[in-house]
């Protein structure tokens, strides 16, 4: 038997494992808007796009858990694994003028592209409030449970 | 003697597995973003329901989870909706159960008590 309150609070560790990540990935999204203007050339580079990677998360199987009685679900929830760089190669600009601009002329800019920023932060908001929908609608299971079983 | 185990045995099984039910939920909502996962299901019922056409022994099956292993192998079979509806389901499920153990449990304080 294990202890029955951390079973309880694991469904909270769940969603909040989701919204954490979700979370994370929106501040990825927001140092690639931030820096998309960082400019460079062949020996500076320009700022590379970051891309975060997620990995389920599962939890260490309970010490003589058998099939049944939902001790065989490891769920965890979800975490950042890394956050990896794009490798998309950088676009070139012809600017002599430009501090940047090797002895062509030659400017790189970053491999940042906006609107795919912009369709990213609107995945994240969706994503983070199916997380949230799913932490209250538990959380309200919850509440039912105290109510209707309350003598 | 009253006997609360074989009583509410199916209610008790009933909420492990709606538990386990919305943990999996959570857990493939969270998981909506990982590339490759495939998502967990809870199954009861539905073993439940053949063993009893069957006319094989119910007392014995406990829920149980497994991972749904449709699609390609390197791609995410996690549906927001489908996920939404489960959880909405379970959720109404969840009602029905805990006020079948509460009502089962306020009828044995009117017995015992007379309140």
């Amino acid at each position: 038997m294990t202890d029955p309150m951390k079973g309880v609070f694991r469904g909270f560790d769940i969603a909040g494992a989701g919204l954490r990540a979700e979370m994370q990935r929106s501040e990825v999204v927001a140092s690639n808007l931030a820096n998309m203007h960082d400019t460079g050339n062949a020996k500076n580079e320009p700022y590379r796009r970051k891309v975060v990677v997620f990995d389920e998360l599962l939890e260490q199987a309970a010490s003589g858990a058998a099939k049944g009685d939902g001790q065989d679900l490891r769920a965890g929830g979800v975490m950042l694994a890394r956050v990896a760089e794009d490798k998309t190669p950088f676009p070139v600009f012809h600017q002599p003028g430009h501090p940047d601009a090797d002895e062509t002329g030659k400017v790189l800019g970053s491999n940042v592209d906006l609107f795919q920023e912009l369709v990213d932060m609107q995945l994240i908001e969706r994503s983070f409030g199916a997380n949230m929908t799913a932490l209250r609608t538990y959380r309200s299971m919850l509440q039912n449970t105290l109510n209707n079983m309350k003598s | 003697m009253i006997e609360f185990d074989r009583d509410i045995a199916f209610q008790r099984r009933m909420l492990d597995a709606l538990d386990a039910r919305t943990k999996a939920s959570l857990h493939n909502i969270a998981n909506q973003n990982v590339a490759g996962f495939k998502r967990y299901v809870v199954r009861f019922e539905d073993v439940l329901q053949e063993a009893q056409r069957d006319g094989a022994p119910t007392e014995a099956i406990e829920p149980f989870t497994e991972r749904d292993q449709s699609g390609p192998p390197t791609q995410n079979n996690v549906v927001l909706m489908e996920e939404l509806a489960i959880l909405g389901k379970t959720q109404l499920m969840h009602d029905v159960m805990t006020r079948r153990v509460g009502s089962y449990f306020s009828t044995l304080n009117k017995a015992v008590f007379g309140r």
